[in-house]
Parts: structure tokens; sequence; C-alpha cells
């Protein structure tokens, strides 16, 4: 595909769909982190 | 005058106007100064981090890398599009909590206080001061290189003029100048380099036309492993090319303050999905059109000027200039987060430790914009003067700033029993096997890269120093569990929590619905 080499096609083409899925993961995992945190936690007091 | 020169002083004009504009709120409190009242939102901090992180590296010398091995170099891509990813994800939140528990301002201060060593802090300030001046010189070199070929001027007022401007608008605004400014330039980058992208696709026929011509010029060009093959088989090398940028930047002084900088630790959420939705535009593009000049500029002297020289072939000059503005950007937006990284360590990291450990904040805000201001003056002298020695270290500073700093950062806030002890010897062992690595050229004898090498070392100097030395204190260990954040209990657990109390929970509840009178108590 795109006259890559098979080789170079599955090591180069994924990755920007691998981090763009990593990214979301992290967003929704974080979410759920968030709203499971107290609403004030993200300001810590010392 | 020309408009292309116009283009780039009302350019430079508007990166002064916001340091001017952010001057007031920074003079404030050193913690407005030094990292904006930590009150950085997700967008800015996630567009800061990728352009402080993308030098001008990203639109010279990653071309050029790209120019001369082909589809190799974008394993140096794919590392730098997942870097801020993982960077957040790793260290975001918990640095966060814990440089705010620990009350540092700096980087460096918060290695010494979450170890409790001041000889921490003095190796520390050592190793970042020395690799961050030799970075921060030459990106003023290219900075000033840059201008004279945009604009014509002559190299020694190109510097002056392009690197003043980053100066003065770092000293008046600090940090969140500098933040805003990157954000600013991030944009411009993107833009700059797409616009010039799209129309080198639309010459060369896609993706699939421009692997079909390097193929008919050389098949070595659409492997991954360099020109004639010349890395084949040495995963060491793929490996370390990509992991640099994939986690180096973890390592990098001037790119995890923007952790300490974030508004919340809920930042973090939308940061992320900022960081790879940028990354995913931009990382590439320039490696791209470093492969586009194997095919449209096959005769090109010099393979650093790869996207000035593609630009000016598809666009006119004003519009050619306004593009190539993003190359400007990504060196400046560097230059002055390292400066503002640089002036921070001298006045907190070493004035204000070392030297007057009572100073008010007032002074301490004027001692760091003179640092900032030293440090931007000898740049702006070494990179007019160009002294040979001083430069041979920049080949040394992103590696060894990573392979010194990474691992202790991860340590900070993933390994509750690291000390001191382990924390000196990675840094020390880290750092000095990439110089070696580098300086010997060992990756040729043995296949490895020198991140690869320095981080190994690192890794185990954490882990065999960490056998010597005093153990953390509780109070420390406290602060570790509280920067971890709320823990959840796992599903099973809760469930029989649930069941335990649930005899106890009825019988209370029974006591509440019936209030029966109590022996002893008067109701």
């Amino acid at each position: 595909m795109f006259n890559f080499p098979v080789e170079s096609f599955w090591l180069i083409v994924p990755w920007p769909f691998i981090w763009l899925a990593l990214g979301i993961f992290m967003y929704f995992r974080n979410k759920r982190d968030d709203d499971l945190e107290d609403p004030s936690e993200g300001e810590v007091k010392n | 005058m020309k408009d292309d020169v116009l283009i780039f002083l009302i350019y430079l004009f508007l990166l002064l106007c916001v340091g001017l504009y952010f001057s007031r709120k920074a003079s404030k409190s050193p913690n407005s100064y030094l990292l904006g009242d930590r009150k950085v939102g997700p967008a800015v901090t996630a567009l800061t981090m990728q352009s402080t992180s993308m030098s001008g590296f990203m639109f010279l010398g990653g071309p050029a890398l790209a120019f001369q091995h082909g589809w190799y170099a974008m394993m140096y891509a794919i590392g730098d599009a997942g870097g801020g990813i993982i960077n957040l994800s790793v260290l975001g939140k918990r640095m966060r909590r814990m440089s705010e528990l620990l009350g540092a301002l700096s980087p460096i201060e918060y290695l010494e206080k979450r170890f409790k060593s001041a000889a921490v802090r003095i190796v520390g300030s050592i190793i970042a001061t020395v690799f961050l001046f030799a970075y921060v010189f030459a990106q003023f070199l290219a900075a000033g290189k840059a201008l004279e070929s945009l604009t014509g001027w002559k190299y020694e007022w190109a510097v002056v003029v392009g690197v003043g401007v980053i100066v003065i608008y770092t000293v008046a605004g600090g940090y969140l100048a500098v933040v805003w400014t990157d954000f600013f330039q991030a944009l411009v980058m993107l833009v700059g380099v797409a616009c010039i992208l799209v129309v080198a696709f639309v010459h060369v026929g896609g993706l699939s036309g421009l692997n079909q011509s390097l193929g008919e010029m050389d098949p070595s060009y659409l492997s991954i492993w360099g020109e004639d093959y010349i890395y084949y088989g040495q995963w060491g090398v793929i490996l370390g090319s990509s992991l640099i940028y994939m986690i180096g930047y973890m390592g990098l002084p001037h790119v995890v303050v923007r952790h300490m900088s974030m508004e919340s630790t809920k930042t973090v959420k939308s940061a992320t999905l900022w960081s790879a939705i940028y990354n995913q535009l931009f990382a590439y593009s320039p490696y791209l059109l470093g492969l586009v000049g194997i095919v449209l500029l096959p005769n090109l002297s010099d393979p650093e000027m790869v996207i000035p020289t593609l630009a000016y072939t598809f666009f006119p000059g004003v519009v050619a200039a306004l593009l190539l503005s993003a190359v400007m950007a990504a060196i400046m937006s560097t230059s002055d987060s390292i400066l503002m990284q640089a002036g921070t360590i001298l006045s907190r990291d070493v004035y204000q430790r070392f030297i007057n450990k009572k100073a008010n904040p007032t002074k301490m805000i004027l001692i760091s914009r003179l640092s900032i201001l030293f440090a931007g003056i000898t740049g702006i002298l070494v990179a007019v003067i160009q002294p040979p020695k001083v430069f041979d270290l920049v080949v040394f500073a992103f590696g060894t700033m990573g392979n010194s700093f990474m691992v202790p950062y991860i340590a900070a806030v993933y390994w509750k029993k690291a000390n001191s002890t382990g924390v000196l010897c990675s840094m020390i062992g880290g750092g000095i096997t990439n110089i070696l690595w580098t300086a010997l050229d060992w990756q040729a004898i043995t296949g490895l890269h020198p991140f690869l090498a320095g981080l190994f070392i690192s890794v185990i100097g954490m882990i065999i120093g960490n056998l010597f030395g005093n153990p953390p204190t509780s109070d420390m260990e406290e602060i570790f569990e509280e920067a971890k954040g709320p823990r959840r209990l796992p599903k099973k657990v809760e469930q029989n929590i649930a069941q335990d109390i649930a005899p106890e929970a009825r019988v209370i509840s029974d006591f509440m619905k019936h209030k029966p009178s109590v022996q002893g108590v008067q109701r």
C-alpha cells in the first residue's frame, strides 16, 4: 500500500493511529479519574 | 524594505507585545514570574510543551536527515509524535501534585526537595546549566542563520535583532510570556509546514507517487534501515532513534517544568488530547518534506535548506516568507523556554539556594530577570563570536540531559523508596555514558544508540545506588502517597467490604428508623 515495502508499511503507517488512540484512551481514563476525585482535588493545598 | 522582511519585523513586534502585556502580571511574585502562578490551561500546556520540545531541528536537521536517509528518518518523527502523550501521561498529574506539595518552583529544586539532598541540586544545576546554555547558544546561532538567509541581513545583525526580541519578551513577561508566545508559535509552525506539504504532495503525486519516485531513485530510501541499508538489522539504533524523542523529553528541565505550571491535575486530561492531535498533524510533516526534497530537489547542496527552498519554489516571496515564519517560530519557542529555565536555575537554584537564602520576593523577581538577561546577552555574544569548543557541547546537550534527568524524574513519583544516592548515580552515570557513547562513536561498534545506552546505565545506577544511602523519611513517604492522588480500591475489595459491613449497616439503619429508647440516654 502507498508503494511501501511490506516491512516499512507495518513499521511506520500504524503509528499515527496508535498515538491518536492512546491520546483518546488517556483522555477518557483521566476523565474517569477526575470524576471520581473530589472536585477541589485539583488545587492541592500546602 | 522588502515585503518579506517587513513580515518578519511585524512577527517579531507581535511577540514583543505579548511579552510586555504579561510583564505586570509576572511581577506579582516569584511564583508568577517563574511558573505563571500555576494557572496554565490545557491547550497552552500541550502546545508550549510541543513547540518547546521541537526546536529548529524540526525544520532544518530533521528534513536534512530524511533527505539523506529516506524513511529511516521517520523513526525520529514516530517518537516525536508520541512524546507529549507519554510525557503527560507518565509525569503530568503526579509531578503537578508533588511540586506544589514540596513548594518547588524549578525542576532542579524539585529534585532536591524530593530527595532531600543539596548534592542532588548541585549536580543537577551543573548538568542543567552547562547543557542548557550549550543548547540555547545553538538555538541562537540557528536563529541568526535563519533570519540571515530569510531577510538577507548581516549575520551579526540578524542575531542581535532576532535573539534580542526573544531576550526582551522573556525578561519582561517571564514564564507567562514564554508559554503564550509558544502557543502562538506552535500554531504558526503547524500552518506553515502544512501549507508547504499540501502543495508539495500535489507536485509528487501524493504519498504513493512520492514512494514510487523514491523507489526508482534508490530502493533503500523506502526501508527503515537508512540509505544503502547502513543500519540494517541494528534494532538498537532504530529503537534508540524513536525512544530519544518518545521518552527523552521527560528528562529535559525546560519541558518537564510544564507539568509544574499546569492549572490543576485536571489539566492533564485535555492537554493529552491536544498533544495527540497536534503531534499527528505536525510531527511527520517536516520529515515528509525532506523526502519530497529528494525527488524535487536532487541537486540541493545544503540538505538543511530543503524546507526554505521548497517554500520559495512553490510560493511567491511574500507568502513563502510568511510560511517560513514557522522556522523562526520553532527556533524561538525553544530558545525562550531554555533561556527562561537557565535564568530560573541561576536565580532560584544558585542565587537563592546558595548565596542569599533570605532574598525577598521583589528581589527574587529582579534577580530572575537579571539572570535571564545575563544568559541572553552571553548567548548573543557566543552566537556572534561562534567559538568552536562551545558548539561541540551541543551534540551532547539533548541526550545528556535526557539520560541525566529522565530516570530521577520518573523515580521521584513512582518509586517511594528512591533515595538521593540512587538519583546521583543515575544522573552522573546516564549523562557520562551518553557523552562517551557519542564522543567515541560506540554506536558504530555496539549497534546501540547513545540514548539507549545512557538509559540502561541510568536505570542500573538508580537501582544499585538505591541500595546505599539513607532511605526517605516518613514525611516524604506521606507526600509521595499524596502525590499519587486518591486511590480507588479494587472492585472485589469494595464488594467484600460492602458485604462485611452490611449487617452492621442494617442494624444502624433500623435503629435510626425506629429510634428506640436507649438505656441511660435521655431523649
